[in-house]
């Protein structure tokens, strides 16, 4: 471990140790930004001594981020914990959801970064005899550049895979015989795809570990599987925010989830009446990044949908909590069609592990168009290694997504290759809806 | 910060004194870096080695004591 004696804290050192860390947070938010000096006027840090005092203190959303920072003077509004001289870097979250949140990080910022990101790395088995490959314009996102950061710190060899093309990437693979690589799921299928056009072989490559982030297929058991069958490799999972920090990653164990990295960040799993649900049952995730300095967060609500596991311990050794799964979709990407919750990762499972088809596939949800009903359609390339008959993938697919999603899809094959590809996130899902918009949350 | 009685030092006893206290960090990383072996944190361990690679980059900057033989 790259902490033991933090991961390795026994349930009740550890929520101590939260708690104190909280406490001086919120002190610190509070002292020194306008945002939650407002915001936490009616919170005394020094009475917020227990989990239940914790739910008193109110979450942040990223709309009031958003528009904090438009007001008063320079980049980042009201947020601003520091002096602006104390700030060494610029970064931005991806504006998935809307216009981008800037995000400042002093010196003492990119230390804990750089920490949260060595223990990911070092769960993952990354040692400094490895060299990391990390294929990924980083630009002004912050994930990857703390990934090399981490990297360095633990002293293997780094190689910056941006302004490359895919082909590049893969020649740089088979050159330079990285053994780790790090990249998001949807961009690891592609990069195999184009290893296999250009006749290089990734599972004879030095590859042997796959770091996934960005997106949550590293935890899809088929998506994983499918993963490690083209690369031959073992694939590993993180999970992170540009405004939380990399709260989770996965371990060596068999288990399909994430650790929260409990010494860094206080995650709280929150039903509808926003109070804790209990293990084994799905919430939203609300993360507050315990050494966040320049500018620091405070419950701060990440609309994703997880599920603490109800284990204690893991076979890793790890006392941290356990994300069962990992995460399951963000809030805003589970759709309802026809009156069901339709969760994409189902869709992702089911498709990932279909024989005959290729990884790749696209959904799209339109109005139906006489009915005041929903339609649901997938598109999927054949695999011209199998020689299923294209009646025979899209009978069975249709069965099989019927029976996980309760949903009756349209199945349309096409040929392989004929299908958009994304080259770092996958954006597979379309609502195209105009008449039934009130149902797509 | 500078303090009063730092400016009336001559900028070469000044950095006599820059050089006592880099050697005491020297011995203080000296210290931890021989406990952090014992613990066997990598996490400590490698920041001490980043310490190290530090204190040796501020120590290129800090001219070298020419007053003790030297040329």
């Amino acid at each position: 471990m790259w902490n033991p004696a933090l991961e390795t804290m026994s349930r009740e050192d550890c929520r101590e140790y939260q708690l104190n860390r909280l406490q001086e947070q919120l002190q610190h938010a509070k002292d020194n930004t306008e945002f939650y000096n407002e915001k936490l006027s009616d919170i005394r840090p020094e009475n917020i001594t227990t989990m239940e005092m914790v739910t008193t203190i109110p979450t942040t959303t990223k709309s009031e981020i958003r528009n904090a920072q438009q007001l008063g003077d320079g980049l980042y509004g009201n947020l601003l914990a520091v002096d602006t001289e104390a700030i060494i870097s610029y970064h931005q979250t991806s504006g998935t959801t809307g216009s981008p949140i800037r995000q400042s990080d002093s010196l003492r910022d990119w230390e804990w970064w750089t920490d949260c990101w060595a223990t990911v790395l070092w769960a993952h088995g990354v040692r400094p005899e490895d060299t990391v490959f990390f294929p990924f314009s980083y630009g002004v996102f912050v994930a990857f550049w703390a990934a090399h950061s981490a990297a360095k710190r633990i002293g293997a060899q780094v190689i910056p895979g941006g302004g490359m093309s895919s082909v590049q990437r893969v020649e740089k693979i088979a050159d330079l015989n990285p053994t780790v690589v790090t990249l998001t799921p949807t961009y690891a299928f592609r990069l195999a795809e184009v290893a296999a056009q250009e006749g290089i072989d990734l599972r004879a490559s030095a590859v042997d570990t796959i770091i996934c982030a960005g997106e949550p297929g590293a935890s899809v058991a088929s998506t994983k599987k499918a993963l490690e069958d083209l690369w031959g490799a073992q694939v590993y999972d993180h999970a992170g925010a540009t405004e939380a920090g990399a709260w989770g990653f996965s371990c060596s164990s068999d288990d399909l989830g994430l650790h929260v990295n409990e010494a860094r960040f206080l995650v709280e799993v929150l039903g509808p009446d926003d109070e804790p649900v209990s293990p084994g049952s799905l919430g939203r995730l609300v993360v507050t990044p315990l050494n966040r300095y320049a500018q620091p967060y405070v419950r701060f609500e990440l609309s994703d949908r997880v599920r603490l596991s109800e284990k204690n311990e893991c076979e890793c050794g790890r006392r941290y909590r356990f994300v069962a799964g990992g995460v399951l979709g963000r809030e805003d990407e589970f759709k309802t069609v026809n009156g069901t919750l339709l969760s994409p990762r189902t869709v992702e499972d089911i498709v990932h592990g279909f024989d005959g088809i290729l990884n790749e596939f696209h959904v799209q949800i339109k109005d139906h168009p006489e009915k005041d009903l929903d339609t649901i359609a997938i598109a999927v390339e054949s695999d011209q290694n199998h020689d299923y008959s294209t009646q025979r993938i899209s009978r069975q697919l249709r069965k099989e997504l019927r029976r996980h999603t309760h949903l009756t899809f349209t199945v349309n094959v096409r040929q392989s290759g004929t299908l958009d590809r994304n080259t770092h996130k996958s954006n597979r899902f379309s609502d195209l809806r105009q008449r039934r918009a009130q149902y797509r949350q | 910060m500078i303090s009063e009685e730092n400016t009336q030092k001559t900028p070469e006893e000044t950095l006599k004194e820059i050089r006592t206290h880099t050697e005491t960090i020297r011995e203080e990383l000296t210290q931890i870096e021989n406990l952090s072996g014992r613990c066997q944190i990598p996490a400590v361990e490698r920041t001490t080695l980043q310490l190290r690679s530090v204190l040796r980059t501020m120590e290129l900057h800090i001219p070298p004591c020419l007053d003790e033989g030297e040329e």
